[in-house]
């Protein structure tokens, strides 16, 4: 099924040189990432009402770092399970340099989906186009030919999780957020 | 493309688009005070453009797919470059905005955190919460070695 199904998604590369260009640039190392963390820059800056700027940047801060202890448990994840790559096994049009990492878990998924998460706390609106980029930069990989669709639902899985734990100790460890907070608005920077 | 080019041009984007989003942010709160531009609209427009720009500067000749072995940058290279860019660009807005409006006037009393540079520029109003975050430190500092005086 997982096979069965980068086949049938990578079989559609080289149809529209438009598609694979769009797909090579939304799969890649750069785009996703820098925007979602330009979400993050704006949710902190960008809202009039003082009372809902606050649990905004509270969420900015758990999504940075739900990022960052997602990608430990990767990281960590990856020293005790390897998964080949798709294209180890099958036979693919590669859209994308061929990486030597662990397929599982997708590490745009852990990333992508730890800082919308993250972002969809703080605002749904915001958060559910960052949301729409996450998945579209697993999708994208997968059409690409370098992991598969559990691979992205188990990154997933792991950004959401881990998020959601920062976020619950975020309210655990109160008052320091928000005395840092606090702190941040005397200077003007919050 | 070299490592060390790449790395530029990364940072260059996130200092572009950080700018951009720095301006959208203010034109939407209103943040006259970070305004690089005159008014909510031109500013707003002014960072649209910015991000858009360096986004298509950065993509469109080359889809950038290089792998951290060959030159590309890794995960953390990638914080932290976002990291040096994004403050990067938030200092020289905050400078840079301080003096296309220095005609404004002082801080509110009653104005806090980012609202204040709704009437304000950042370096106008930074010298009043340094000010007042010294006299809380010394308040707590007081209360917490030696004791409350008050009575």
């Amino acid at each position: 099924m997982d096979a069965a199904f980068v086949l049938w998604l990578n079989g559609w590369v080289g149809r529209s040189p438009w598609l694979d260009t769009i797909a090579k640039i939304v799969a890649g190392d750069y785009l996703v990432p820098v925007a979602l963390s330009l979400m993050l820059l704006g949710m902190w800056f960008g809202v009039r009402d003082p009372r809902r700027r606050e649990g905004q940047q509270k969420a900015v801060g758990a999504a940075m770092a739900g990022m960052g202890f997602a990608n430990l448990a990767n990281l960590l994840l990856n020293r005790v399970y390897f998964r080949p790559r798709p294209f180890v096994h099958l036979d693919l049009h590669l859209l994308f340099y061929r990486p030597t990492d662990s397929s599982f878990p997708a590490n745009p998924a852990v990333v992508g989906f730890a800082l919308a998460w993250g972002i969809w706390l703080g605002d749904r609106r915001l958060g559910t186009l960052a949301f729409l980029l996450a998945l579209a930069w697993s999708i994208a990989r997968i059409y690409a030919g370098v992991i598969y669709p559990t691979d992205m639902l188990g990154g997933a899985a792991i950004g959401i999780a881990v998020t959601s734990l920062v976020a619950l100790a975020f309210r655990l460890l109160e008052p320091l957020p928000t005395v840092v907070l606090r702190a941040a608005q005397r200077l003007f920077l919050a | 493309m070299s490592g060390q080019e790449l790395a530029r041009d990364y940072l260059l984007l996130v200092f572009l688009t950080s700018c951009g989003v720095l301006q959208v942010a203010a034109a939407h709160s209103r943040l006259r005070g970070l305004f690089l531009l005159r008014s909510a609209w031109s500013s707003g427009v002014l960072g649209a453009s910015l991000i858009v720009v360096a986004f298509v500067w950065f993509f469109v000749p080359d889809p950038r797919a290089v792998s951290d072995t060959a030159g590309g940058l890794n995960g953390n290279r990638q914080a932290a470059y976002f990291s040096i860019g994004a403050s990067a660009a938030l200092l020289v807005t905050l400078l840079l905005s301080s003096l296309v409006n220095w005609t404004l006037g002082p801080p509110e009393p009653s104005a806090r955190g980012l609202d204040a540079l709704r009437t304000t520029t950042f370096l106008r109003a930074l010298p009043v919460g340094l000010r007042d975050l010294w006299r809380r430190v010394q308040q707590w500092t007081q209360h917490s070695f030696f004791g409350s005086t008050a009575g």
